[in-house]
């Protein structure tokens, strides 16, 4: 099974001891388990400074450039920081990550400047609900940002960070709502998972996050190996979504 | 052998699962899980003494899959958990016991602590849905008794603060960890050997709740010997029940 990863992640990790800091460290554990192509944001952007974080993540792509596919961070909390968006673009961006919670940019109207943005230079949004699944982290709720990805119809939406529940049905109903919303996987820790949201949603839009490093890349992978679904659904939520939906980006 | 240390049976409303002996048993042969040592719903959210039956009634069916934890609910510590667990352990030969806060209601009371030393007298280990202050103090008062945290940590309660649990683990040897966990934070568990050894953590799945393959993952995938994966699937386990390898 040939795995993309839409949930990569670079960078020192303040939360607790991780061995893989760098682009190459990500990148052996990608090996180990089997992934040969993941979408990574900085780790230095979630936690402490976005701007430095970018650079630190423009920089670990351009070094491997056929493994990691760079997500920059933008917190809209400063003013202009849409502009900076064709210059992410310049420097090999193929979408955006917004931390909502993480970043108290839970208003919708937050995200606008950003979304038209991405809008204008083809990029990918991944709303981030939850960064890893770990209680002691922020949720937002994915219904308020409807209005968003109604208002940007041409913007692909990636709605990364959803578990089991309520949450996950929210997301499901944007899904088969919009079509231009995406789910990834990583956060989707209960009993036969994968196969509910293929039950219930289109398996097309559909993206293997395993969260690497932070998470262990094995039960990513595994959840999807072990879901009862057609051998195409999960071909397709493997890598063959993620590869249709990079085509979007510029 | 690989024994799931945290298995749910029976329906729940709450979380939309309905999970019979059968069901689990297919999801245990599924995944290669061996013994399942098995907690009732009804028994901890609803009818202890009801639950504790219908359990019992599955481990006659399956001795050589299931083992049963005698449940016990906070409202139930001072209601007759004493008797309980000496009626389940004769009639149905029950290895241990779950605590469980419901209501949602201090788990740590002054009628937990003889649970826990009828629990000790049975040589019974407890899976306490817990925080780690909960089970420590519960360690300091009872220091005979194997507390199991269930989660090690990684729940709402405890604000998924494991790192608070391998501390508390580190300083009373009758605290054991249990996997179980949405949370799959790489480098968790060899951190957690580093700190205090194969020995005492205890695998786990919460099935029918959680994606199975997952947890075996969490423990299959970490970067720790092949010695130290035995011992946490099933190896301790086996240990402190006396089962046969």
């Amino acid at each position: 099974m040939t795995v993309w990863d839409f949930s990569g992640f670079v960078g020192a990790w303040g939360y607790w001891p991780l061995k893989e800091r760098t682009g190459a460290d990500v990148i052996a554990l990608m090996d180990a388990h089997g992934i040969a192509r993941a979408v990574v944001g900085s780790t230095r952007a979630l936690e402490s400074d976005w701007r430095l974080g970018n650079a630190d993540i423009l920089t670990a792509a351009a070094e491997s450039s056929s493994r990691l596919i760079p997500f920059v961070t933008i917190d809209t909390t400063l003013p202009g920081t849409a502009e900076l968006v064709a210059e992410y673009v310049d420097a090999g961006a193929k979408g955006i990550r917004c931390y909502p919670s993480h970043h108290h940019n839970t208003l919708p109207s937050q995200l606008e400047p950003l979304c038209a943005a991405a809008q204008d230079h083809g990029l990918i949004v991944t709303l981030v609900m939850r960064a890893i699944m770990d209680w002691s982290f922020p949720v937002a709720a994915v219904e308020p940002f409807e209005g968003l990805v109604a208002q940007f119809p041409d913007v692909q939406f990636v709605i990364h960070g959803l578990n089991y529940g309520q949450e996950a049905w929210n997301g499901i109903r944007l899904l088969n709502t919009y079509p231009n919303v995406w789910l990834e996987t990583s956060c989707l820790q209960g009993l036969g998972g994968i196969a509910r949201w293929v039950a219930h949603a289109d398996g097309d839009r559909i993206l293997l996050g395993t969260g690497v490093p932070l998470q262990y890349p094995a039960c990513g992978i595994a959840k999807l190996e072990k879901a009862e679904i057609s051998a195409a659904d999960t071909e397709a939520i493997a890598h063959r979504n993620a590869q249709r939906l990079l085509a979007y980006s510029t | 052998m690989i024994i799931d240390a945290h298995v749910h049976v029976g329906n729940s409303t709450a979380y939309n699962f309905y999970a019979s002996i059968d069901d689990l048993l297919r999801l245990a042969d599924d995944n290669g899980i061996d013994k399942l040592f098995v907690t009732d719903f009804t028994a901890l959210i609803h009818d202890m003494r009801e639950g504790n039956d219908t359990l019992g009634r599955s481990i006659r069916q399956h001795p050589d899959r299931i083992l049963g934890y005698v449940s016990i609910p906070t409202m139930n510590f001072e209601n007759g958990a004493l008797e309980e667990i000496d009626r389940c352990v004769h009639e149905y030969g029950m290895r241990g016991i779950k605590i469980y806060s419901y209501p949602k209601i201090p788990l740590v009371r002054p009628s937990v602590f003889p649970v826990l030393e009828r629990a000790a007298s049975h040589r019974m280990p407890i899976l306490a849905h817990s925080t780690a202050e909960e089970c420590e103090e519960m360690a300091s008062r009872v220091p005979e008794a194997f507390l199991m945290m269930a989660h090690s940590g990684n729940t709402a309660l405890a604000r998924g603060d494991w790192l608070r649990a391998v501390q508390a683990a580190e300083r009373y040897p009758s605290i054991l960890l249990e996997t179980a966990s949405s949370a799959v934070n790489n480098g968790s568990l060899e951190y957690t050997i580093s700190r205090i050894g194969p020995d005492r953590i205890i695998f786990g799945t919460d099935m029918p709740l959680l994606e199975v393959s997952v947890q075996m993952a969490r423990v299959s995938g970490a970067a720790i010997s092949q010695a130290d994966k035995d011992l946490i699937f099933g190896g301790n386990m086996a240990r402190m029940l006396a089962l046969d390898a």
